[in-house]
Protein backbone atom coordinates (compact mmCIF):
# COMPACT_ATOMS: atom_id res chain seq x y z
CA UNK A 1 0.00 0.00 0.00
CA UNK A 2 1.17 3.40 -0.77
CA UNK A 3 2.50 5.12 2.14
CA UNK A 4 0.25 8.55 2.28
CA UNK A 5 0.95 9.27 5.61
CA UNK A 6 4.65 9.05 5.87
CA UNK A 7 6.33 11.16 8.19
CA UNK A 8 3.08 12.43 9.73
CA UNK A 9 2.33 12.13 13.65
CA UNK A 10 -1.24 11.44 14.57
CA UNK A 11 -2.76 11.69 18.10
CA UNK A 12 -6.14 9.55 18.55
CA UNK A 13 -7.96 10.02 21.06
CA UNK A 14 -10.46 7.27 22.84
CA UNK A 15 -7.60 4.83 20.98
CA UNK A 16 -8.72 1.35 22.71
CA UNK A 17 -12.24 1.86 21.56
CA UNK A 18 -13.54 -0.57 18.55
CA UNK A 19 -13.40 2.22 16.21
CA UNK A 20 -10.72 4.08 18.21
CA UNK A 21 -8.19 0.86 17.71
CA UNK A 22 -8.86 0.75 13.92
CA UNK A 23 -8.36 3.96 13.51
CA UNK A 24 -4.77 4.11 15.25
CA UNK A 25 -3.89 0.90 13.12
CA UNK A 26 -4.89 2.00 9.95
CA UNK A 27 -3.08 5.57 10.32
CA UNK A 28 0.15 3.85 11.15
CA UNK A 29 -0.80 1.40 8.22
CA UNK A 30 -0.50 4.21 6.01
CA UNK A 31 2.99 5.13 7.79
CA UNK A 32 2.14 7.74 10.45
CA UNK A 33 3.24 7.41 14.15
CA UNK A 34 0.23 7.75 16.37
CA UNK A 35 -0.14 8.63 19.78
CA UNK A 36 -2.57 6.09 21.04
CA UNK A 37 -4.71 8.55 24.19
CA UNK A 38 -7.27 6.79 26.29
CA UNK A 39 -9.15 7.26 29.05
CA UNK A 40 -7.22 3.99 30.82
CA UNK A 41 -3.40 3.35 30.42
CA UNK A 42 -4.32 -0.19 29.90
CA UNK A 43 -6.86 0.76 26.72
CA UNK A 44 -3.82 2.90 25.23
CA UNK A 45 -0.83 0.51 25.86
CA UNK A 46 -3.36 -1.80 23.74
CA UNK A 47 -3.97 0.22 20.95
CA UNK A 48 -0.22 1.28 21.24
CA UNK A 49 1.06 -3.04 21.19
CA UNK A 50 -1.34 -3.32 18.17
CA UNK A 51 0.60 -1.28 16.08
CA UNK A 52 4.25 -2.05 17.19
CA UNK A 53 3.10 -5.44 16.81
CA UNK A 54 2.49 -4.36 13.11
CA UNK A 55 5.82 -2.86 12.79
CA UNK A 56 4.43 0.23 13.30
CA UNK A 57 4.94 2.90 15.35
CA UNK A 58 3.02 4.09 18.51
CA UNK A 59 3.06 6.23 21.85
CA UNK A 60 0.40 5.18 24.45
CA UNK A 61 -0.36 8.19 26.23
CA UNK A 62 -3.15 7.64 29.24
CA UNK A 63 -5.64 10.98 28.86
CA UNK A 64 -8.96 11.97 30.36
CA UNK A 65 -10.11 14.45 27.66
CA UNK A 66 -12.49 15.89 30.46
CA UNK A 67 -9.39 17.61 32.49
CA UNK A 68 -7.57 20.32 30.66
CA UNK A 69 -4.34 19.52 32.64
CA UNK A 70 -4.25 16.12 31.24
CA UNK A 71 -4.87 17.49 27.65
CA UNK A 72 -2.13 19.69 27.90
CA UNK A 73 0.06 17.29 29.04
CA UNK A 74 -0.73 14.80 26.18
CA UNK A 75 0.04 17.55 23.95
CA UNK A 76 3.53 17.99 25.70
CA UNK A 77 4.32 14.86 25.73
CA UNK A 78 3.29 14.01 21.86
CA UNK A 79 5.37 17.06 20.92
CA UNK A 80 8.73 16.28 23.24
CA UNK A 81 8.63 12.91 21.54
CA UNK A 82 7.31 13.26 17.80
CA UNK A 83 8.21 17.21 17.52
CA UNK A 84 5.07 18.42 15.50
CA UNK A 85 1.29 16.60 15.49
CA UNK A 86 0.27 16.71 11.94
CA UNK A 87 -3.11 14.99 12.60
CA UNK A 88 -5.48 15.15 15.98
CA UNK A 89 -8.43 12.55 15.41
CA UNK A 90 -10.98 13.60 18.64
CA UNK A 91 -12.57 9.78 18.63
CA UNK A 92 -12.91 9.50 22.37
CA UNK A 93 -16.36 10.37 23.45
CA UNK A 94 -19.92 8.27 24.38
CA UNK A 95 -23.53 8.67 25.41
CA UNK A 96 -24.68 8.33 29.07
CA UNK A 97 -24.90 4.86 27.77
CA UNK A 98 -21.08 4.21 28.82
CA UNK A 99 -22.42 4.65 32.13
CA UNK A 100 -25.90 2.97 32.05
CA UNK A 101 -28.12 6.24 32.16
CA UNK A 102 -29.75 6.38 28.74
CA UNK A 103 -33.00 7.99 29.52
CA UNK A 104 -35.62 10.33 28.58
CA UNK A 105 -34.65 13.98 29.05
CA UNK A 106 -37.45 13.99 31.27
CA UNK A 107 -35.98 11.56 33.76
CA UNK A 108 -32.06 12.10 33.40
CA UNK A 109 -30.53 14.70 35.62
CA UNK A 110 -28.13 17.56 35.22
CA UNK A 111 -25.40 15.74 36.66
CA UNK A 112 -25.83 13.31 33.39
CA UNK A 113 -25.69 15.72 30.78
CA UNK A 114 -23.42 17.75 32.31
CA UNK A 115 -20.76 14.28 32.12
CA UNK A 116 -21.67 13.85 28.03
CA UNK A 117 -21.24 17.25 27.10
CA UNK A 118 -18.17 17.52 29.00
CA UNK A 119 -16.71 14.26 27.97
CA UNK A 120 -18.13 15.21 24.04
CA UNK A 121 -18.00 18.50 23.73
CA UNK A 122 -15.70 20.25 25.83
CA UNK A 123 -13.20 17.37 25.61
CA UNK A 124 -12.89 17.69 21.25
CA UNK A 125 -12.77 21.53 21.96
CA UNK A 126 -9.68 20.89 24.71
CA UNK A 127 -7.89 18.37 22.34
CA UNK A 128 -8.12 20.86 19.53
CA UNK A 129 -6.71 23.91 21.47
CA UNK A 130 -4.51 21.92 22.74
CA UNK A 131 -2.40 21.50 19.53
CA UNK A 132 -3.65 24.58 17.04
CA UNK A 133 -1.23 26.60 17.36
CA UNK A 134 1.63 24.05 16.52
CA UNK A 135 -0.76 23.01 13.57
CA UNK A 136 -1.07 26.89 12.67
CA UNK A 137 2.79 27.75 13.27
CA UNK A 138 3.43 24.70 11.09
CA UNK A 139 0.16 26.22 8.51
CA UNK A 140 -0.15 22.17 8.38
CA UNK A 141 -2.83 20.41 10.09
CA UNK A 142 -5.83 17.60 9.50
CA UNK A 143 -8.50 17.72 12.19
CA UNK A 144 -10.69 15.19 12.55
CA UNK A 145 -13.87 15.03 15.07
CA UNK A 146 -16.08 12.06 15.70
CA UNK A 147 -19.82 13.25 15.41
CA UNK A 148 -22.47 11.42 14.56
CA UNK A 149 -25.75 10.39 13.27
CA UNK A 150 -27.21 12.05 16.50
CA UNK A 151 -26.44 15.06 15.60
CA UNK A 152 -28.46 15.99 12.16
CA UNK A 153 -30.96 13.29 13.13
CA UNK A 154 -31.57 13.68 16.83
CA UNK A 155 -31.27 9.82 18.83
CA UNK A 156 -34.11 8.93 21.23
CA UNK A 157 -32.65 8.37 25.07
CA UNK A 158 -29.31 10.63 23.67
CA UNK A 159 -31.06 14.51 24.21
CA UNK A 160 -27.20 15.47 25.74
CA UNK A 161 -25.36 13.46 23.18
CA UNK A 162 -27.24 14.51 20.48
CA UNK A 163 -26.45 18.21 21.45
CA UNK A 164 -22.97 17.26 22.20
CA UNK A 165 -22.71 15.88 19.04
CA UNK A 166 -24.27 18.71 17.24
CA UNK A 167 -21.94 21.28 18.72
CA UNK A 168 -19.00 19.41 17.64
CA UNK A 169 -20.58 19.19 14.26
CA UNK A 170 -21.29 23.00 14.37
CA UNK A 171 -17.89 23.91 16.27
CA UNK A 172 -15.87 22.24 12.84
CA UNK A 173 -17.77 24.30 10.34
CA UNK A 174 -16.53 27.60 12.41
CA UNK A 175 -13.03 26.03 12.89
CA UNK A 176 -13.02 25.34 9.26
CA UNK A 177 -13.38 28.95 8.43
CA UNK A 178 -11.02 30.29 10.93
CA UNK A 179 -8.12 27.51 10.25
CA UNK A 180 -8.19 27.33 6.75
CA UNK A 181 -6.13 30.36 5.67
CA UNK A 182 -3.31 27.86 7.67
CA UNK A 183 -3.69 24.87 5.60
CA UNK A 184 -5.31 23.53 8.27
CA UNK A 185 -8.41 21.19 7.55
CA UNK A 186 -11.58 20.12 9.87
CA UNK A 187 -14.19 17.70 9.19
CA UNK A 188 -16.26 15.53 10.62
CA UNK A 189 -17.12 11.69 10.63
CA UNK A 190 -20.79 10.94 11.58
CA UNK A 191 -20.73 6.95 12.29
CA UNK A 192 -23.92 5.02 12.45
CA UNK A 193 -24.35 1.14 13.41
CA UNK A 194 -20.80 0.19 13.59
CA UNK A 195 -20.36 -2.91 15.30
CA UNK A 196 -17.48 -5.60 16.38
CA UNK A 197 -14.88 -6.52 13.70
CA UNK A 198 -17.02 -7.65 11.14
CA UNK A 199 -20.23 -6.72 9.60
CA UNK A 200 -23.58 -8.59 10.67
CA UNK A 201 -26.40 -8.44 9.39
CA UNK A 202 -28.60 -5.54 10.11
CA UNK A 203 -32.17 -4.47 9.07
CA UNK A 204 -31.70 -0.86 10.47
CA UNK A 205 -29.90 0.33 7.50
CA UNK A 206 -30.40 0.07 3.55
CA UNK A 207 -27.00 -1.94 3.01
CA UNK A 208 -28.58 -4.02 5.55
CA UNK A 209 -25.57 -4.68 7.33
CA UNK A 210 -23.41 -3.20 10.47
CA UNK A 211 -20.71 -1.37 9.57
CA UNK A 212 -17.05 -2.51 10.64
CA UNK A 213 -14.59 -0.36 12.60
CA UNK A 214 -12.07 -0.45 9.41
CA UNK A 215 -14.25 1.57 7.53
CA UNK A 216 -14.88 4.22 9.83
CA UNK A 217 -10.57 4.06 9.68
CA UNK A 218 -10.86 4.41 5.79
CA UNK A 219 -12.58 7.67 5.96
CA UNK A 220 -10.69 8.68 8.79
CA UNK A 221 -7.52 7.85 6.36
CA UNK A 222 -8.39 9.22 3.80
CA UNK A 223 -9.65 12.74 5.45
CA UNK A 224 -5.83 12.56 7.04
CA UNK A 225 -4.32 12.21 3.81
CA UNK A 226 -3.18 14.94 1.33
CA UNK A 227 -5.84 13.26 -1.55
CA UNK A 228 -8.64 15.31 0.65
CA UNK A 229 -6.86 18.58 0.64
CA UNK A 230 -9.62 20.74 -0.44
CA UNK A 231 -12.44 18.91 1.81
CA UNK A 232 -13.46 20.93 5.18
CA UNK A 233 -15.86 22.12 7.49
CA UNK A 234 -18.05 18.94 5.95
CA UNK A 235 -19.71 16.45 7.67
CA UNK A 236 -18.91 12.97 6.46
CA UNK A 237 -22.00 10.54 7.09
CA UNK A 238 -21.00 6.60 7.10
CA UNK A 239 -23.99 4.80 8.01
CA UNK A 240 -25.16 2.24 5.47
CA UNK A 241 -28.11 4.74 4.68
CA UNK A 242 -29.70 4.46 7.99
CA UNK A 243 -30.76 7.85 8.17
CA UNK A 244 -32.06 8.48 5.24
CA UNK A 245 -35.92 8.86 4.37
CA UNK A 246 -39.12 9.88 6.04
CA UNK A 247 -39.80 7.66 9.44
CA UNK A 248 -43.06 7.36 10.39
CA UNK A 249 -42.68 7.66 14.07
CA UNK A 250 -46.24 8.33 14.90
CA UNK A 251 -47.93 5.32 16.09
CA UNK A 252 -51.58 4.38 15.86
CA UNK A 253 -53.13 3.80 19.27
CA UNK A 254 -54.91 0.25 20.02
CA UNK B 1 -1.42 -7.65 -2.65
CA UNK B 2 -3.94 -7.83 -5.19
CA UNK B 3 -4.87 -4.84 -7.07
CA UNK B 4 -8.77 -4.19 -6.09
CA UNK B 5 -9.23 -2.05 -9.04
CA UNK B 6 -8.33 -5.09 -11.26
CA UNK B 7 -10.94 -6.35 -13.36
CA UNK B 8 -13.58 -3.30 -12.15
CA UNK B 9 -15.36 -1.43 -15.14
CA UNK B 10 -16.29 1.95 -14.95
CA UNK B 11 -18.57 4.41 -17.34
CA UNK B 12 -17.71 7.93 -16.84
CA UNK B 13 -20.23 10.56 -18.25
CA UNK B 14 -19.18 13.84 -19.33
CA UNK B 15 -15.57 13.47 -19.34
CA UNK B 16 -15.66 15.92 -21.68
CA UNK B 17 -15.28 18.38 -18.70
CA UNK B 18 -12.51 18.93 -16.11
CA UNK B 19 -13.97 17.08 -13.38
CA UNK B 20 -15.42 13.60 -15.22
CA UNK B 21 -12.04 13.98 -17.22
CA UNK B 22 -9.87 13.68 -14.35
CA UNK B 23 -12.17 10.91 -12.38
CA UNK B 24 -11.59 8.91 -15.92
CA UNK B 25 -8.03 9.18 -16.19
CA UNK B 26 -7.44 8.24 -12.33
CA UNK B 27 -9.63 5.26 -12.36
CA UNK B 28 -7.68 3.83 -15.52
CA UNK B 29 -4.59 5.06 -13.77
CA UNK B 30 -5.60 2.62 -10.79
CA UNK B 31 -5.96 -0.03 -12.61
CA UNK B 32 -10.08 0.26 -13.80
CA UNK B 33 -11.10 -0.46 -17.76
CA UNK B 34 -13.70 2.81 -18.59
CA UNK B 35 -15.86 3.59 -20.96
CA UNK B 36 -15.37 7.33 -21.25
CA UNK B 37 -18.61 9.50 -22.73
CA UNK B 38 -19.55 13.22 -23.67
CA UNK B 39 -21.97 14.74 -25.84
CA UNK B 40 -19.42 14.97 -28.01
CA UNK B 41 -17.36 12.27 -28.92
CA UNK B 42 -14.22 13.48 -30.43
CA UNK B 43 -14.00 14.94 -26.74
CA UNK B 44 -14.33 11.47 -25.05
CA UNK B 45 -11.64 10.30 -27.46
CA UNK B 46 -9.29 12.57 -26.28
CA UNK B 47 -9.71 11.37 -23.09
CA UNK B 48 -9.22 7.35 -24.42
CA UNK B 49 -5.91 8.73 -26.50
CA UNK B 50 -4.60 10.47 -22.96
CA UNK B 51 -6.10 7.10 -20.44
CA UNK B 52 -3.72 4.36 -23.41
CA UNK B 53 -1.21 6.74 -23.51
CA UNK B 54 -0.71 6.56 -20.22
CA UNK B 55 -1.01 2.50 -20.30
CA UNK B 56 -4.96 2.16 -19.42
CA UNK B 57 -7.44 0.68 -20.64
CA UNK B 58 -10.37 2.70 -22.01
CA UNK B 59 -13.49 3.24 -25.23
CA UNK B 60 -15.26 6.24 -25.99
CA UNK B 61 -18.69 6.31 -26.87
CA UNK B 62 -20.73 9.18 -27.84
CA UNK B 63 -23.90 10.04 -25.22
CA UNK B 64 -26.00 13.21 -26.34
CA UNK B 65 -28.00 13.72 -23.17
CA UNK B 66 -30.90 15.11 -24.98
CA UNK B 67 -31.09 11.49 -26.74
CA UNK B 68 -32.56 8.67 -24.37
CA UNK B 69 -32.01 5.97 -27.16
CA UNK B 70 -28.61 6.94 -27.42
CA UNK B 71 -28.14 6.25 -23.46
CA UNK B 72 -29.36 3.06 -23.75
CA UNK B 73 -27.00 2.22 -26.88
CA UNK B 74 -24.23 3.70 -25.48
CA UNK B 75 -24.73 1.70 -21.73
CA UNK B 76 -25.14 -1.74 -23.82
CA UNK B 77 -22.37 -0.90 -25.89
CA UNK B 78 -20.26 -0.80 -22.60
CA UNK B 79 -21.90 -3.27 -20.79
CA UNK B 80 -21.30 -5.27 -24.12
CA UNK B 81 -17.48 -4.40 -24.35
CA UNK B 82 -16.17 -4.56 -21.26
CA UNK B 83 -19.35 -7.31 -19.92
CA UNK B 84 -19.84 -5.04 -16.76
CA UNK B 85 -20.50 -1.91 -15.32
CA UNK B 86 -19.22 -2.24 -11.73
CA UNK B 87 -18.85 1.81 -11.34
CA UNK B 88 -20.53 4.60 -12.59
CA UNK B 89 -19.65 8.27 -12.38
CA UNK B 90 -22.09 10.77 -13.72
CA UNK B 91 -20.74 14.20 -13.80
CA UNK B 92 -23.25 17.15 -13.76
CA UNK B 93 -20.78 19.66 -12.52
CA UNK B 94 -19.83 22.34 -14.76
CA UNK B 95 -21.87 21.42 -17.54
CA UNK B 96 -23.91 24.65 -17.80
CA UNK B 97 -22.27 27.91 -15.93
CA UNK B 98 -25.77 29.43 -15.78
CA UNK B 99 -29.45 28.65 -16.12
CA UNK B 100 -29.03 29.59 -20.60
CA UNK B 101 -28.39 32.56 -22.31
CA UNK B 102 -27.68 34.76 -19.03
CA UNK B 103 -31.10 36.22 -19.67
CA UNK B 104 -33.01 37.62 -16.23
CA UNK B 105 -35.19 34.31 -14.25
CA UNK B 106 -38.26 36.35 -14.87
CA UNK B 107 -37.31 36.82 -18.51
CA UNK B 108 -36.33 33.56 -20.04
CA UNK B 109 -38.18 31.03 -21.89
CA UNK B 110 -38.51 27.50 -21.19
CA UNK B 111 -36.57 26.33 -24.11
CA UNK B 112 -33.90 28.01 -22.22
CA UNK B 113 -34.07 25.78 -19.59
CA UNK B 114 -34.10 22.51 -21.81
CA UNK B 115 -30.45 22.13 -21.59
CA UNK B 116 -30.72 21.41 -17.84
CA UNK B 117 -33.64 19.81 -17.51
CA UNK B 118 -33.94 17.58 -20.12
CA UNK B 119 -30.42 16.79 -20.53
CA UNK B 120 -28.95 17.47 -17.72
CA UNK B 121 -31.21 15.65 -14.96
CA UNK B 122 -32.91 13.39 -17.68
CA UNK B 123 -30.08 12.45 -19.03
CA UNK B 124 -28.63 11.19 -15.63
CA UNK B 125 -31.70 9.87 -14.59
CA UNK B 126 -31.91 7.62 -17.98
CA UNK B 127 -28.20 6.67 -17.27
CA UNK B 128 -29.03 4.85 -14.31
CA UNK B 129 -32.06 3.35 -15.54
CA UNK B 130 -29.94 1.62 -17.94
CA UNK B 131 -26.92 0.78 -15.79
CA UNK B 132 -28.70 -0.49 -12.64
CA UNK B 133 -30.21 -3.26 -13.95
CA UNK B 134 -27.14 -5.51 -14.76
CA UNK B 135 -25.66 -4.11 -11.01
CA UNK B 136 -28.62 -5.33 -9.13
CA UNK B 137 -28.22 -8.72 -11.08
CA UNK B 138 -24.61 -8.94 -10.36
CA UNK B 139 -25.42 -7.43 -6.51
CA UNK B 140 -22.46 -5.37 -6.37
CA UNK B 141 -22.25 -1.83 -8.04
CA UNK B 142 -21.42 1.93 -7.07
CA UNK B 143 -22.49 5.05 -8.94
CA UNK B 144 -21.33 8.18 -8.09
CA UNK B 145 -23.06 11.25 -9.40
CA UNK B 146 -20.94 14.64 -9.43
CA UNK B 147 -22.76 17.83 -8.83
CA UNK B 148 -21.99 21.20 -7.73
CA UNK B 149 -22.57 23.28 -4.43
CA UNK B 150 -25.35 25.12 -6.24
CA UNK B 151 -27.33 22.01 -4.79
CA UNK B 152 -26.47 22.22 -1.54
CA UNK B 153 -26.30 26.26 -1.60
CA UNK B 154 -27.95 27.80 -3.96
CA UNK B 155 -26.27 29.74 -6.72
CA UNK B 156 -27.31 33.34 -7.15
CA UNK B 157 -28.35 33.71 -10.85
CA UNK B 158 -28.88 30.30 -11.38
CA UNK B 159 -31.85 29.07 -10.05
CA UNK B 160 -33.10 26.20 -12.65
CA UNK B 161 -29.33 24.92 -12.61
CA UNK B 162 -28.95 25.18 -8.66
CA UNK B 163 -32.93 23.07 -8.71
CA UNK B 164 -31.49 20.34 -11.01
CA UNK B 165 -28.05 19.88 -9.02
CA UNK B 166 -30.70 19.37 -5.95
CA UNK B 167 -32.75 17.30 -7.65
CA UNK B 168 -29.80 14.60 -8.70
CA UNK B 169 -29.05 14.91 -4.66
CA UNK B 170 -32.48 13.49 -3.90
CA UNK B 171 -31.97 11.32 -6.46
CA UNK B 172 -29.46 9.76 -5.21
CA UNK B 173 -31.09 9.29 -1.52
CA UNK B 174 -34.01 7.73 -3.42
CA UNK B 175 -31.86 4.95 -4.86
CA UNK B 176 -29.87 4.33 -2.16
CA UNK B 177 -32.49 3.35 0.08
CA UNK B 178 -33.99 1.32 -2.99
CA UNK B 179 -31.03 -0.64 -3.76
CA UNK B 180 -28.84 -1.09 -0.53
CA UNK B 181 -30.07 -3.98 -0.58
CA UNK B 182 -28.41 -5.29 -3.73
CA UNK B 183 -24.94 -3.89 -2.49
CA UNK B 184 -25.40 -0.76 -4.40
CA UNK B 185 -23.78 2.16 -3.44
CA UNK B 186 -25.11 5.74 -4.02
CA UNK B 187 -23.52 8.77 -3.40
CA UNK B 188 -22.99 12.47 -4.97
CA UNK B 189 -20.15 14.70 -4.40
CA UNK B 190 -20.82 18.35 -4.32
CA UNK B 191 -18.19 20.53 -5.31
CA UNK B 192 -17.23 24.01 -5.81
CA UNK B 193 -14.65 26.41 -6.00
CA UNK B 194 -12.97 23.87 -8.26
CA UNK B 195 -10.36 25.40 -11.62
CA UNK B 196 -11.70 24.20 -14.67
CA UNK B 197 -9.47 25.96 -16.59
CA UNK B 198 -6.26 24.26 -17.79
CA UNK B 199 -4.41 27.72 -17.00
CA UNK B 200 -2.83 26.90 -13.28
CA UNK B 201 -2.95 30.68 -12.34
CA UNK B 202 -6.87 31.00 -12.91
CA UNK B 203 -8.44 30.94 -9.52
CA UNK B 204 -11.99 30.69 -8.52
CA UNK B 205 -12.67 31.99 -5.15
CA UNK B 206 -14.82 30.99 -2.19
CA UNK B 207 -12.22 28.88 -0.71
CA UNK B 208 -11.20 29.19 2.79
CA UNK B 209 -7.74 27.92 1.70
CA UNK B 210 -7.14 30.68 -0.53
CA UNK B 211 -6.28 28.77 -3.79
CA UNK B 212 -9.15 27.03 -5.76
CA UNK B 213 -9.49 23.12 -5.36
CA UNK B 214 -8.53 20.83 -8.71
CA UNK B 215 -10.50 18.38 -10.75
CA UNK B 216 -7.85 15.95 -9.90
CA UNK B 217 -8.72 16.45 -6.16
CA UNK B 218 -12.15 16.12 -7.15
CA UNK B 219 -10.92 12.67 -9.01
CA UNK B 220 -9.37 11.76 -5.10
CA UNK B 221 -12.62 11.37 -3.84
CA UNK B 222 -14.58 9.81 -6.48
CA UNK B 223 -11.95 7.25 -6.66
CA UNK B 224 -12.29 6.68 -2.42
CA UNK B 225 -16.18 6.48 -2.99
CA UNK B 226 -15.97 3.83 -5.42
CA UNK B 227 -13.05 1.88 -3.52
CA UNK B 228 -13.65 -1.75 -1.68
CA UNK B 229 -13.47 0.09 1.73
CA UNK B 230 -16.10 2.77 0.99
CA UNK B 231 -19.05 -0.02 0.84
CA UNK B 232 -20.39 1.20 4.24
CA UNK B 233 -21.03 4.77 2.46
CA UNK B 234 -24.33 5.33 0.63
CA UNK B 235 -26.90 7.72 0.17
CA UNK B 236 -24.84 10.98 1.60
CA UNK B 237 -23.63 13.86 -0.51
CA UNK B 238 -20.14 14.84 0.75
CA UNK B 239 -19.06 18.34 -0.61
CA UNK B 240 -15.67 19.30 -2.12
CA UNK B 241 -15.58 22.84 -2.02
CA UNK B 242 -12.48 24.15 0.35
CA UNK B 243 -15.41 25.49 2.72
CA UNK B 244 -16.70 27.87 -0.31
CA UNK B 245 -20.35 27.36 1.47
CA UNK B 246 -19.48 27.74 5.25
CA UNK B 247 -20.75 31.26 6.73
CA UNK B 248 -22.54 33.99 6.25
CA UNK B 249 -21.66 36.28 3.03
CA UNK B 250 -18.94 38.38 3.85
CA UNK B 251 -19.29 42.18 2.89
Amino acid sequence: MEMKLKGKTAVVTGAGGRIGIAICSRLAADGAAVVCADLTRENAEKAAETIRSAGGCALPCQVDVTRSDEVRRMAETALRNFGSIEILVNNAGGSAGLFHRLSRFENTTEEIWRRVIDLNLNGTLCCIHSLLGQMIERRYGKIINMSSVAAEKGILDRVDYSAAKGGILSLTRALALEVGQYNINVNCISPGMVVGAAAVPHQGTWLRRSGEPREIAALAAFLASDDSGFITGENHTIDGGRVLGVHFHHRKEK
Amino acid sequence: MENQWNGKNALVTGAGNKIGRAAARMLASLGARVAVTAPVVEEAREVVAEIRGAGGEAIALPADPTDIDQIRRMVRSATETFGSIDLLINNAEGCFHADGTGRAFPESEPAQWAPLLESLLRGIIATIRYVLPQMIERRTGRIVNLVSVAGVAGLQGAPVRSAVESGIIGLTRSLAMDYGAYNICVNSIASGAIRMKSDPESTIGGSVFGRSGTPEEVANLVCFLCSAEAGYITGQNYIIDGGCILGPKEE
